[in-house]
């Protein structure tokens, strides 16, 4: 500490010392809240519709079977806005089992919240944002004869913590409305 | 501190209250340069250079002794730790994180505000320095010699 340029390495490092045992403290507390004092969210999804059509994907040559949802959903999710969360991303997924037997999940709506003032979700007659199809497949196969079912997930990004995923509701076994062409 | 650079010291001292004393100085004025030591012009201009140095550095190296050095150590910690812990509290009352590191930010500006530079009072405790043997009655050097030889 006799000169300058020493008390300056010095009280920094204090510093960083310190700033390391803030983050750790803010994270275990943050751990103890989630336990102690777990966060209740609800909300409801009702599905319009739920429709398959023979369509041709975004550049792809050929046709195949995709869905086209039309949905309202409701959702509070202000209990999840804690000193600690930096942002929310909520999704919606649908849950079907294709032709081979395989269980899919898929992401069809989704959100970006990063104030406490946007946490309630409230939308009316939505589409899926992203087309509703098996990936290279052929089509849903059992999935169009059979049920799907669509979850409002959310992943909380913190500050400071780990990752947390949780969700909202679930609406199990929804059948699907298999079209002809337009 | 050796002898040398002790001396070496009190000159710098002597020629930065002189400096203050006179008013603005020239680049060959003489309050840079210690008492004529009977040196031709060109190499005084080099002596005075390195004089101006020296005073540049000392000014820079903010030097405090070592009771100001405790002091120091004692502030610097206690008020991190305490301001550490203050704005944890805090920023988990009032739920913003914006509070707890804007609180610690802040209050790091003002601790090196008070902490960094060498102040007065951490210069309050000068070391007192033995009285200086002089070379006629028994160096340090003769008398290991004499150790040494018996």
């Amino acid at each position: 500490m006799h000169s300058l340029f020493t008390r300056i390495n010095n009280v920094s490092a204090l510093l960083s010392s310190c700033v390391m045992s803030l983050v750790i403290a803010i994270t275990l507390a943050s751990l103890l809240q989630e336990a102690i004092f777990p966060p209740q969210v609800d909300g409801q999804i009702s599905m319009r519709a739920t429709m398959v059509y023979q369509a041709k994907a975004y550049r792809q040559k050929r046709k195949q079977e995709m869905g086209f949802l039309n949905f309202n959903m409701t959702a509070d999710l202000s209990p999840l806005f804690t000193w600690n969360t930096k942002q929310l991303f909520v999704s919606l997924e649908a849950e079907y089992e294709n032709i081979k037997g395989v269980n899919n999940t898929i992401v069809l709506w989704d959100r970006i919240v990063r104030r406490p003032e946007d946490a309630k979700v409230n939308v009316v007659g939505a589409r899926n944002k992203y087309a509703f199809k098996e990936v290279g497949g052929k089509g849903f196969g059992k999935g169009v004869a059979g049920n799907a079912s669509y979850a409002l997930k959310y992943n909380l990004m913190p500050y400071m913590g780990v990752l947390r995923y949780g969700e909202v509701t679930r609406l199990s076994n929804v059948p699907f409305e298999v079209r002809e062409e337009l | 501190m050796t002898h040398n650079a002790k001396v070496e010291w009190e000159e710098i001292q002597e020629t930065i209250r002189a400096t203050l004393r006179s008013g603005p100085i020239d680049a060959h004025a003489s309050a840079f340069c210690s008492n004529d030591t009977g040196h031709t012009t060109s190499t005084r201009k080099y002596h005075c250079k390195a004089q101006m140095d020296k005073v540049i550095l000392a000014y820079f190296e903010g030097k405090i002794d070592f009771v100001g050095q405790q002091y120091v150590e004692e502030i610097a910690r206690m008020w991190l730790i305490s301001f550490a812990a203050l704005s944890f509290i805090l920023g988990y009352v009032f739920q913003s994180m914006k509070l707890t590191f804007g609180l610690l930010g802040a209050s790091t500006v003002v601790l090196f505000a008070i902490v960094l530079p060498p102040w007065r009072m951490f210069n309050s405790h000068p070391v007192k320095w033995l009285p200086s043997k002089s070379s006629q009655d028994g160096d340090v050097d003769s008398d290991n010699k004499k150790r040494k030889r018996n």
